[in-house]
């Protein structure tokens, strides 16, 4: 189970991390909603879904010189509806950046990227503690609890921000 | 398996290891502790389920997820007002290791913003980020050093302070009290009966001062009443949204995500935001009227103009259901779209554009908060939204009404059992058969009850000489007691440079300070002579009003902390039990602190036993709960007052009739000459005929720059829970300045600068964010940053960083809530 992915996953992200880590890169200045699909389509831009604050103001996460060098983090972050809602990094991985300003600050207190705060996997508990009703609903078709497999990480919608 | 079975060599030296912990910002250790920390990383052990800590040495808890939990307990968010259902998953242990939302609760579909997420994070010692939970109650020595007592000895020294400080010259009201808006209502309803009932106080007030007393005093003067009209489900039923001075996007997420679906519905309400602030509210917006600060009448009145102007108005629901209508109308003519955009800044256009939405779309609903509450014209300005609907004829139907959004979970509980300054069930104090009826229900000696408004807690008499306070009456020496529980005032009081030295040891006029609360430390601590442990949220049982007027349930799921040590007469307690503790006492001390028979005045041993006196209590009246209980909100998820027996679900709206509580029998609020009572008996609703005064203080030569204050969505008012909670914390650690592109590159600041901020009244040094989420000429900092802990004092490096060292002490002269929004500032690149 959790194990399970702890192990396959864990190397690889210490990989990401020290690559993110060795990157110094100037901050965005923040976007103003989705700019690309899935597939590399352009998407409606419709200004009602502005994820721009949440961006900026996500501090050292995507705004401070780490993971804005993840140009599909940022676009599918960019693009989520969750996002607008100002679910930003922290709801989900906890967070190891310390700095309000946009400078990379990540601290030492047991995260691991990809990892929540306390050493393990953000994992379908995380979807769940919100999503409570859908794995409820009979009409939702998947019932493998593997939320990502479905669901693209960051984007989260399968419905792309400002389609309606 | 024990955690120490993993010990492992450690990697880093044990100074490296000192120092990692006590500074644990990696850009900020040496070069070759970087390159170690790569290391462990791509080496870091997973061992039994999870993740071997290799500096430490320790595997990590396992509290992301609900493997461990046994049990789901029914309860609702402890942090804003917008009331989501949420369940707290308990473990083996019985501790609280989870939180999730509830999927079938009506308010937030199961969602939940980040501070629900972590909020099981905020009781448990080991789970606490800093500080630890009290359990002690506690007095200073002679040295003031804090010397632990039991629960009998602490009640017993209070209580006589009580009766020393009745029996002196300055009498009951040298007693003072200063709450909150995060108790559960039936703390509030027993705390109301001590302090009035059995002290016969009138210094009573709660942080809800700071917080939303526009609203009340705005509707309670316009239409008879406190309680806002409308409800959550209007947001899906209306076609524009006007959000003045509010951003649900931070403060309020799951409103704003109901929003945002309503946004992408086939509806898609237009969405006008007033904000100085592009926040991410505004630029979603389909309008944002991005206003100077303290301009918020003009700019209302402004859109009453074009309302009236252009005959988008109800001359019917006019005629019928409202009074004063030629009078106002007359003072809004002034305020063309021309003259009220030389006021407030924003384009003459929008603010056409704004009122032909909100004067054409078939459904319109007004949402506001703080930006209005805590700015100039703060009354006035919710008196106006609530005249703009009451002539659109748009207020109790489904998609329309002036709806005022709470701050705190329980702020509204307040307001109805009358914990603080308001009377229980919505009663006048200026009413005597309203005081009559309450006193016999308590079996009290009629006239004990004090036929006056409780006093606000803060004003300044130097800005404002006819407004007494608590703050005013510790400043003169008039206070002996002064009983502050479950809010932090020595974070969250404007001017707080003068508040400390009112507080301060050396001040031989100083009362005797008592703080209630979960933790220690806690700033307000720092002033105490006695500290009273307190139970909270999800440690006990108790309903939370929500903004909607729903009333929920949030049953206890774990013991309070120190619960092994109430043997020994220790132990934190819930804020009921506490106010049981002291009425016992003091009534068992002097009889004249008991009912008519001689006993105490709180008789309930239980929540559910509070619960049931209040609803007698509040039959008949505004808030009448008479018809719920304990087990119908659980099944219910919640229920509306008023709620009666004949009609449990009556309460989704308010005013659908057309009928208001202006008649005097009816009204909450003032003696029978005041305007909004009706002379004719008609229960017609107010219009206040009212004119744009400018701030006290603007921007000049010397201070130059407006400071807007307000709070970032990670953190809760003054901290004293979310700063525990890592994954908060380590998000917004400290206290930071937005200061404009343009400012910053004409004074050289960079992001992360120190910045100099310097007001008439004191001085504080924070890091610069150069945003343009901010107008040139305007800065921003936020509300939540204390400096007086010693966690805060080594993260800022001794820098002062609270912005109420900042804002100006002048109250709005109605409601007599600050206006913590603006004053002027001056700002520098510090060295
Ligand atoms: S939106 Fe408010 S009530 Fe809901 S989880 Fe967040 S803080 Fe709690």
């Amino acid at each position: 189970m959790k194990l399970t992915r702890i192990l396959s996953k864990a190397s690889a992200i210490s990989l990401f991390v020290l690559a993110a880590l060795a990157t110094h890169a100037p901050a965005i200045a923040g976007k103003n909603h989705g700019g690309s699909g899935s597939d590399g389509s352009a998407t409606a831009l419709d200004p009602r879904f502005d994820t721009s604050f949440a961006i900026e103001y996500d501090h050292s996460c995507l705004s401070g010189g780490c993971h804005e060098t993840d140009s599909q983090l940022v676009e599918e972050h960019a693009e989520s509806f969750m996002t607008h809602t100002m679910v930003k990094c922290n709801a989900c991985h906890g967070t190891h950046t310390a700095d309000t300003l946009g400078e990379e600050k990540p601290n030492l207190t047991g995260y691991y990227p990809g990892i929540g705060p306390t050493g393990y996997l953000v994992g379908d508990d995380r979807c769940i503690a919100c999503h409570t009703a859908t794995f409820d609903d009979p009409k939702h078709p998947n019932k493998t609890w593997d939320c990502v497999g479905c669901h693209t990480p960051h984007r989260f919608a399968t419905e792309q921000l400002g389609r309606n | 398996m024990s955690s120490k079975q993993f010990k492992t060599k450690a990697l880093f030296t044990p100074g490296e290891v000192k120092s990692l912990s006590t500074n644990p910002n990696l850009c900020n250790q040496g070069r070759r502790t970087f390159l170690k920390w790569g290391a462990a990383l791509s080496s870091q052990a997973i061992v039994g389920g999870g993740v071997l800590n290799l500096l430490t040495g320790e595997q990590a808890l396992a509290d992301d997820h609900f493997d461990n939990v046994i049990n789901w307990n029914y309860s609702v968010c402890g942090f804003c007002s917008f009331g989501c259902g949420l369940e707290i998953g308990i473990d083996h242990d019985g501790r609280a290791v989870a939180v999730r939302g509830n999927g079938k609760h009506p308010t937030n579909a199961g969602r939940m913003c980040v501070k629900g997420l972590y909020e099981h994070k905020i009781l448990n010692n080991q789970d606490l980020r800093v500080g630890e939970r009290g359990v002690y109650p506690m007095i200073r020595d002679q040295n003031g050093e804090w010397e632990k007592i039991t629960w009998d000895q602490a009640t017993t020294i209070l209580s006589q302070k009580i009766i020393d400080a009745v029996d002196s010259p300055l009498g009951a009201d040298s007693v003072a009290t200063y709450n909150t808006g995060q108790w559960t209502l039936e703390e509030y309803y027993a705390f109301g009966k001590l302090g009035k009932g059995a002290i016969g106080t009138a210094t009573m007030d709660s942080n809800t001062r700071l917080c939303m007393a526009a609203a009340v005093v705005g509707y309670l003067t316009t239409f008879g009443s406190d309680g806002p009209p409308g409800c959550y489900d209007d947001i899906e039923n209306t076609d524009c949204l006007f959000l003045f001075g509010m951003n649900p996007a931070e403060m309020h997420p799951q409103l704003w995500r109901r929003i945002a679906l309503a946004r992408r519905s086939r509806r898609a309400p237009k969405l006008i935001v007033v904000d100085p602030r592009r926040t991410q509210t505004a630029r979603s917006a389909d309008l944002h009227l991005q206003l100077n600060p303290g301009t918020n009448l003009a700019l209302i009145n402004g859109i009453v103009q074009q309302i009236i102007a252009n005959q988008w108005t109800d001359a019917d629901y006019i005629e019928r259901h409202t009074r004063n209508y030629a009078e106002m109308a007359a003072t809004v003519a002034q305020y063309t779209p021309d003259t009220v955009a030389a006021i407030t800044g924003v384009p003459a256009d929008k603010i056409i554009t704004a009122a032909q939405w909100i004067g054409t779309s078939q459904e319109t609903l007004s949402l506001f908060l703080q930006g209005v509450y805590q700015s100039m014209g703060a009354t006035n300005t919710v008196r106006m939204l609530c005249a703009m609907h009451l002539i659109m004829g748009k207020i109790g139907r489904p998609g329309s009404a002036p709806f005022s959004i709470t701050g705190q979970a329980t702020a509204m509980s307040n307001r109805e059992a009358g914990g603080s300054s308001a009377l229980a069930g919505y009663r006048n104090c200026y009413n005597p058969t309203h005081v009559s009826e309450l006193e016999n229900f308590w079996n009290i000696e009629n006239g004990k009850i004090p036929p006056r408004k409780p006093t606000p807690i803060t004003s300044n008499s130097d800005l404002q000489p006819e407004i007494n306070s608590h703050v005013e009456m510790l400043r003169n020496g008039e206070l002996n007691v002064f009983w502050i529980q479950c809010t932090n005032p020595a974070v969250t009081l404007p001017d707080l440079n003068k508040l400390y030295a009112y507080l301060d040891f050396d001040n031989p006029n100083r009362p005797y300070v008592v703080v209630q609360d979960i933790y220690d430390p806690v700033e307000s601590i720092h002033f105490a002579d006695m500290f009273l442990p307190a139970a909270m949220w999800g440690e006990k049982t108790g309903v939370y009003t929500c903004s909607e007027r729903k009333v929920n349930i949030g049953r206890q799921a774990v013991n309070p902390a120190g619960f092994e040590l109430r043997d020994n007469g220790y132990g934190a307690y819930s804020d009921l039990d506490i106010t049981r503790m002291m009425a016992d006492k003091l009534a068992a001390m002097d009889s004249r602190f008991a009912d008519r028979n001689g006993n105490s005045l709180i008789t309930f041993e239980t929540p559910e036993q509070a619960f049931e006196e209040w609803k007698a209590c509040t039959a008949g009246t505004i808030c009448d709960m008479s018809g719920m209980s304990y087990a119908a909100l659980e099944a219910n998820n919640g229920i509306q007052w008023p709620s009666t027996v004949e009609d449990v679900y009556g309460g989704r709206r308010l005013y659908g009739d057309g009928r208001f509580n202006t008649n005097w029998e009816d009204t909450q609020g003032g003696t029978p000459d005041k305007p909004w009572i009706d002379p004719d008996g008609l229960s017609r609703a107010y219009l206040w005929a009212v004119d744009y005064e400018q701030a006290p203080e603007m921007p000049d030569s010397e201070y130059p720059f407006w400071l807007i204050t307000g709070r970032v969505i990670e953190h809760f008012h003054s901290r004293t829970k979310t700063k525990r909670i890592a994954q908060l914390h380590q998000m917004v650690p400290e206290n930071y300045v937005e200061i404009s592109t343009s400012d910053a590159s004409a004074m050289g600041i960079l992001s992360g600068d120190m910045v100099h901020m310097a007001t008439r009244r004191g001085e504080i040094m924070v890091k610069a964010k150069v945003t343009d989420t901010v107008k040139p000429g305007q800065v921003f900092t936020t509300m939540h940053f204390g400096d007086l802990d010693p966690d805060d004092i080594a993260q800022n490096e001794g820098r002062l960083v609270n912005a109420n060292r900042l804002t100006m002490n002048w109250v709005d002269p109605d409601c007599k809530q600050p206006i913590y929004k603006h004053c002027a500032v001056k700002l520098a690149r510090a060295n």
